[in-house]
């Protein structure tokens, strides 16, 4: 960013969630560009954990953030703009699985493409020796086979740090329905952690 | 240990032992053999967890292809929404106007000439005088009675050069910002 830039205010960087979509609202298309460059990423990766495979995760996260400009004016307090997107994308995975659920009763290749699907988690890099390869590939398949709504709130904790009360909202749960299944979710993974010793 | 609620068979809840995890065990942890052995696979998913969102954190490998946002601003940008249309002036020519997104371009771009003031929205409150209500955030250490005065005489400006009128002008300073 230039200093004139900076001077002048188009730090779009800079610029707090409230003022970009306040702009946004107010026709600045590139307001919302700066929304999107802020949250593709991390959208794409709440919704690739959830649904274990890149195609799909960029098609959600493409709807989401379509869907988002499309509800714009229909966020009551703009400063709210991250839990509401995430809010909308995190549904649309949930609602995906739900869908490839149905199909996969329908069919009798239920078994199908999971193992392919698996392998979305980051590769270690070599100064992670610590943790083996496999250490993180049986923790990504325990992960893709915990139930998907429990998925999604151990997730949005672990990777998006969202409070219980803020993962409630966007999954429509209780506060105490998501302790549970954050409690369920974690003691899966480490048991299966432990197995896997 | 089978788990079926988030209850360890002590009657202790899985929450509570996750939250300590960090810390040494409790009276109770210390004696407890369910949650001992709770404590010590918890502690390592725990480690194993933060790696993981760290290690992804600073890959840039995983994100969404170039045709995500591609295809995101072109929807925006066909769906655009212009605005009503705002009547300028009357001429012998008929009459001048412009569309209200196109005057709050001309107002953005003013009020963001002012150091630490992000403009917010524009809307036309009245056609008839032309009065239009200005939003902005404002950074924290240039909040002042000057400031004000200051963006009304700027936003003015273009108005008068760009439109060739000046309306009246309701600005109000919606939230302070954090400088950066």
């Amino acid at each position: 960013m230039s200093t004139e830039n900076a001077v002048r205010g188009l730090d779009r960087a800079a610029m707090t969630d409230a003022t970009l979509v306040e702009q946004a609202r107010d026709g600045d298309v590139g307001a919302f560009e700066a929304l999107v460059d802020r949250y593709q990423v991390p959208i794409f990766r709440l919704v690739l954990r959830i649904v274990v495979d890149r195609t799909e995760a960029e098609d959600i996260a493409q709807d989401a953030l379509i869907t988002a400009w499309r509800r714009l004016d229909g966020i009551a307090d703009p400063a709210r703009f991250r839990p509401w997107v995430f809010q909308i994308a995190s549904n649309r995975a949930l609602d995906v699985i739900r869908e490839r659920d149905r199909k996969a009763s329908d069919s009798l290749d239920a078994d199908s493409g999971l193992h392919e699907r698996i392998p979305a988690s980051a590769e270690p890099g070599p100064e992670r020796a610590a943790i083996t390869q496999a250490q993180w590939q049986t923790l990504s398949q325990l992960v893709a086979a915990l139930p998907p709504r429990q998925r999604a709130c151990w997730v949005l904790r672990e990777f998006d740090e969202f409070s219980y009360t803020e993962i409630g909202h966007i999954l429509h749960m209780t506060e105490a329905a998501v302790r549970g299944q954050l409690a369920r979710a974690r003691m899966a993974l480490a048991e299966g952690m432990v197995a896997w010793k | 240990m089978e788990v079926t609620s988030d209850r360890l068979p002590c009657g202790r809840g899985l929450e509570q032992v996750w939250n300590g995890i960090d810390r040494g065990p409790d009276d109770h942890e210390r004696t407890c053999p369910d949650c001992s052995q709770a404590r010590l696979t918890l502690a390592d998913l725990s480690v194993l967890t933060r790696e993981w969102a760290q290690q992804e954190t600073s890959d840039a490998s995983v994100q969404p292809g170039g045709r995500v946002k591609a295809a995101i601003m072109d929807v925006v940008r066909t769906e655009f929404r212009s605005g009503q249309r705002v009547p300028l002036e009357h001429s012998d020519w008929g009459e001048l106007s412009i569309r209200e997104a196109a005057l709050a371009k001309v107002v953005r771009e003013a009020a963001q000439g002012v150091p630490g003031v992000h403009p917010r929205r524009c809307r036309v409150a009245e056609l008839e005088p032309l009065t239009l209500e200005v939003t902005i955030s404002v950074a924290a250490p240039v909040l002042n009675p000057d400031l004000l005065s200051t963006v009304r005489e700027v936003i003015d400006g273009a108005l008068t050069r760009e439109l060739g009128q000046s309306p009246t002008l309701n600005l109000v300073v919606e939230d302070v910002h954090d400088d950066h």
